[in-house]
């Protein structure tokens, strides 16, 4: 797999809002339209090439760009992929094609700039899942802020204003100070190593103090509690989705609350394990008390909408609560949740959205006898629906079934009280579902509704897919992500494999730094390096 | 030292001070004979922007070379030859050729008479010059002075306006005060030391027992009273949002960027060489100073329903950050100040540049108001102005978020963790009234009464602030390296 490929994908979105920016006048609205969905469709396309070569069994990174960048301070721009950021990207730029579709009519004003901001925002989102060099991890990770707040503050409903701001400054508070977190880090390592690096491998190999480790975490937990959102900071969270328009709220279920999970993953837990496992009991009661409150909340709701963005809070406490369960299987389940929660929410979200488009109106009661107008919507709203509240067979299942797995060999009290959140989950949205879709048909207005068309069936169609398929065969995708997943476990708690017939594979290592060994030994290594290439050369002549 | 002859080789180390007061008179005198009105303004500037720029060129060559060849001090040790001086002698000519951008057509548009507007530009620039490299507390007094004089001047140019004037006698009279409780500091620090030559002060400072003197402990807390007066730290601050608000908006730009990094060029080099031995004294009063200036800063700025005064408060927030890197008292934390102050330049002068785009029938159109709909009328300038404020904000891929990156990482490597968490907690209010004006450029419907009032050299101005703002990040290898080899004197 090529590292030129996968910088393609990051940035196809970015140039491709530069040139949409550029290029095309405001007036030239449909011309817009399908640029900006064959671009994102094409990044999607060549998200797929990733696989073609990916190497499923190693932890260490692929498709590693490396170069230096400001030496001065030892920033490098460092970019490559393991199974989990692989599995991620694949998601992100899925959804950022559907989001992208499932705004042709949605979106009525100001067409180019709305485009425009879309794609810059995939590109940050890609990036943070590509970077491993804080500075760059950083950066793509306040980009996302400033096209999501204008995605709401713009084309949002009534109360945009406030739910817009309300995003941006949590957000960034939390995002503050992980950079101050981040800079102990960055400091600690220079007066042990003497070197300047924010690359975050190198951050790996690090044993930290623990009162430094207790510090930093707190500065990460404080950034990636408030993007999860996990209870008590997840207050911006139904604003926004409220206010937001349906790409928006695909995306930000979809996508930007994964971001505040791959961070738990991918630093606060290899950089900081000691206290991740001090951390570990607050965090499993904060995410028990978002998967009862968020469900108890959602299942109150009058707002169709709100009701989906309270039953994310809850899904997002499994996340949280599988990945400090801190062991294998929880964690396993919690990466494979972050895509589930990916495809059913967004799915909901969408489902939302359509009626939104055809009603305007998202109240609850407006709705009956849906089912009876438009089978088609239902059934895919049916998919859904049964994959979020995690129906065997389909992806929610899987997740949240090793989920509390994990957290049962870690603490069975927590199980308990995290299963009730399942039954939560079916009771809300099965009586949303029945409340919506059965019943007389009301009025005329919904009598008159049309079903889905054929765009609109192309959104939903590949959730629904990806929801069968992730549910009957997980092992595809838990193969992507077990390695890196055992090595961060074997990180937390050394010796954790001794004693099973695993070997935990080591967490990736500094691509380079090996090159710097082989560089040495130059002149013996040179005619071995140019033996491979005359090898398929000479075959053939023999064969 | 007294011994010393006057050397010709003094006068090359001055060649960009000289330059600029060669064009000082030729200004003024060509002024005289000028015929007045007749929009003549832009002459004037042409005029003085070659000898900016001939300045420039000046002290990125000149001083090097003399560097090249040894030179240490001029002057019997009256002014350093160092790199500290000319980075922070180039980043006042910068300043000054991009507020010149904004001044073309802004003098004749308020039918304001050019000459002696260019003649104070260039006399302040001078001054702020020698507050630069000054190695002696009387040459450092001297340049003081001459900014400072120069710049009251320029605030209350706009004669006819009641705010300018008024904004002029204001800080005339605070400037007056803090210079004097300057000069009382540096008489106090003279009579305990018995030398003005910094290097020499610092010398009769680490004999045991100095320090602990009252009277210089006295002189050392009224010095950084008035240099906090000078930075606008609060509580000394007050003139700073008068001032700024009142003052042609071109010279606002010029002088909440150059006179404020002066000062600073001036705090650190006094500081450092002459109080380094008391370091753990300052430091521990301008932790305090840092604080309350970007907290009171910010808070205040969120309140404002002018833009200008708006952005007088922030610059005063922004004096706070830039002030944790003195706190340091490290030579990162000067690495991170010098750093920051640049990337200041560069977004703050972007913004007040905005402003002087807005007027309307002779009067600035300042309210947060008269932004409303901007991105209909000017994609162009809605987006720089957005990289602006996301720069002092200090979000990424800007390069305010490098500044950031540096300062509270200056603050934590010196053990001041609080501090840096005070910082980022001030950074995420900020963002408040920041995104408050970008709300209303974006989203609030256009107010028809306000025309852009655009001109080649503004234009300029604003694009290339905007572009070492958005492209600072990515290109910050060389300005780094440059930051980092001038601040390696200390």
């Amino acid at each position: 797999m090529s590292p030129t490929l996968l910088t393609l994908v990051v940035f196809l979105p970015a140039l491709g809002a530069l040139a949409i920016a550029l290029l095309f006048g405001k007036e030239r609205e449909n011309e817009i339209r399908w640029a900006a969905n064959i671009i994102l469709f094409a990044d999607f396309i060549l998200s797929l090439f990733l696989l073609r070569g990916f190497d499923f069994d190693t932890t260490e990174l692929q498709g590693v760009t490396r170069m230096e960048w400001i030496p001065t301070i030892g920033v490098e721009y460092f970019t490559g992929i393991d199974g989990m950021s692989l599995a991620l990207i694949l998601l992100t730029t899925m959804l950022g094609t559907i989001a992208c579709l499932s705004s042709w009519t949605y979106i009525g004003t100001r067409i180019k700039e709305y485009y425009v901001y879309l794609m810059i925002l995939q590109t940050g989102m890609l990036g943070v899942f590509i970077a491993f060099d804080f500075f760059l991890f950083y950066m793509f990770w306040e980009i996302m802020l400033v096209p999501m707040y204008f995605l709401i503050a713009i084309w949002g409903g009534k109360n945009r204003m406030y739910a817009a701001i309300k995003l941006f400054l949590y957000t960034l508070a939390g995002s503050v100070l992980m950079l101050v977190g981040i800079l102990a880090l960055y400091f600690y390592n220079h007066s042990v190593t003497g070197e300047w690096t924010t690359n975050i491998l190198a951050y790996y190999q690090l044993s930290i103090p623990s009162d430094l480790q207790w510090w930093a975490f707190l500065g990460f937990f404080l950034a990636f509690a408030i993007k999860v959102p996990m209870w008590p900071f997840h207050t911006w969270l139904p604003d926004a989705h409220v206010q937001a328009p349906t790409a928006g709220s695909v995306i930000l279920a979809g996508v930007l609350l994964k971001m505040g999970t791959y961070g738990f993953v991918r630093l606060s837990l290899p950089i900081l394990p000691e206290a991740s496992i001090q951390f570990a009991p607050m965090i499993a009661i904060l995410s028990i008390i978002a998967i009862l409150y968020g469900g108890l909340v959602a299942l109150m709701q009058k707002d169709w909408k709100s009701l989906v963005a309270y039953s994310s809070v809850s899904h997002m406490g499994f996340i949280t609560l599988g990945i400090f369960a801190l062991n294998p299987i929880g964690l396993q389940g919690a990466v494979i949740q972050m895509l589930n929660h990916g495809v059913s929410t967004s799915g909901l979200f969408l489902v939302v959205g359509l009626m939104y488009e055809r009603m305007h109106t998202r109240e609850i009661a407006a709705f009956s006898g849906l089912g009876k107008v438009m089978p088609v919507f239902a059934t895919l709203f049916a998919i859904m629906a049964l994959s979020s509240m995690g129906l065997p067979g389909l992806n929610g299942f899987i997740g949240e079934f090793l989920i509390l797995i994990g957290s049962f060999e870690w603490n069975p009290v927590y199980t308990y009280w995290a299963v009730w959140g399942i039954v939560l989950g079916a009771a809300y949205l099965l009586w949303l579902f029945q409340r919506v879709m059965f019943g007389e048909v009301k009025d005329d207005k919904i009598a008159a509704l049309n079903d889905l068309n054929l765009r609109e069936i192309a959104t939903l169609v590949p959730l629904a897919v990806l929801a069968v398929w992730m549910g009957l065969a997980p092992n595809a995708v838990l193969k992507t992500i077990e390695p890196p997943v055992n090595a961060i476990i074997e990180r937390v708690h050394p010796g954790y494999f001794d004693g099973s017939d695993i070997t935990p594979p080591p967490l990736p290592s500094i691509p380079g730094a090996q090159m710097a060994a082989d560089t040495e030994l130059e002149p013996v290594d040179e005619p071995l390096a140019a033996l491979p290439q005359s090898l398929p050369q000479v075959l053939p002549i023999e064969g | 030292m007294e011994n010393m002859p006057f050397a010709l080789s003094d006068l090359a180390s001055l060649n960009g001070e000289i330059t600029l007061a060669i064009g000082a008179c030729v200004v003024l005198v060509w002024g005289a004979f000028a015929p007045s009105g007749n929009r003549t303004g832009s002459r004037f500037a042409g005029v003085t922007l070659l000898f900016v720029l001939a300045a420039m060129a000046g002290v990125m060559f000149g001083v090097p070379a003399q560097i090249a060849a040894g030179v240490t001090s001029a002057f019997s040790g009256q002014l350093a030859v160092d790199g500290y001086g000319s980075f922070f002698s180039a980043l006042f000519l910068v300043a000054a050729a991009l507020a010149i951008g904004a001044s073309f057509r802004f003098l004749d548009d308020e039918d304001a008479h050019a000459p002696e507007y260019y003649f104070f530009m260039l006399t302040s620039l001078i001054g702020m010059m020698i507050m630069a490299r000054a190695a002696d507390l009387i040459s450092l007094f001297i340049g003081l002075e001459l900014q400072a004089l120069s710049v009251y001047v320029l605030v209350g140019y706009l004669k006819k306006d009641r705010r300018s004037t008024e904004a002029g006698l204001k800080y005339f009279i605070l400037g007056g005060l803090s210079s004097g409780i300057f000069i009382y500091a540096l008489s106090l620090v003279y009579a305990v030391t018995g030398t003005t030559n910094l290097e020499a002060i610092a010398t009769s400072l680490a004999v045991p027992g100095t320090t602990e003197n009252p009277i210089l402990i006295l002189g050392l807390i009224l010095l950084v009273v008035s240099l906090a007066f000078k930075v606008a730290a609060v509580p000394f601050h007050m003139w700073a949002p008068d001032a700024y608000s009142g003052a042609p908006t071109p010279i606002s730009l010029f002088i909440s960027v150059a006179s404020k990094a002066a000062a600073f060029a001036m705090m650190i080099r006094l500081l450092f060489v002459a109080f380094g031995p008391m370091a753990a004294s300052w430091t521990a009063l301008l932790a305090v100073v840092s604080v309350a200036t970007m907290t009171f800063g910010n808070i205040a700025a969120v309140t404002q329903d002018n833009v200008k005064r708006m952005f007088a408060y922030s610059s005063v927030a922004h004096a706070g950050y830039a002030l944790m890197g003195v706190v340091a008292g490290t030579e990162y934390g000067i690495t991170a100040a010098m750093f920051y102050l640049f990337a200041y330049t560069f977004m703050n002068i972007g913004a007040w540049g905005m402003i002087v785009l807005f007027r309307r029938e002779g009067m600035p159109c300042d309210r947060v108001n008269d932004f409303a709909g901007l991105i209909h009328r000017s994609g162009w300038a809605a987006t720089g102005m957005v990289i602006f404020l996301l720069s002092l904000g200090g979000i990424p891929p800007t390069i305010g978020f490098l500044g950031k990156w540096y300062v509270f990482g200056a603050a934590i490597e010196a053990g001041y963790g609080w501090l840096a968490v005070v910082g980022a907690i001030n950074a995420a209010i900020s963002i408040f009234y920041y995104l408050r004006l970008v709300k209303v450029m974006f989203i609030a419907e256009v107010d028809e009464d306000v025309t852009l009032v655009t001109s080649m050299p503004l234009n300029v101005t604003l694009a290339l602030s905007a572009a070492v703002t958005l492209l600072g990040v990515i290109l910050a290898t060389p300005f780094l390296e440059w930051v980092q080899s001038a601040a390696l004197p200390f």
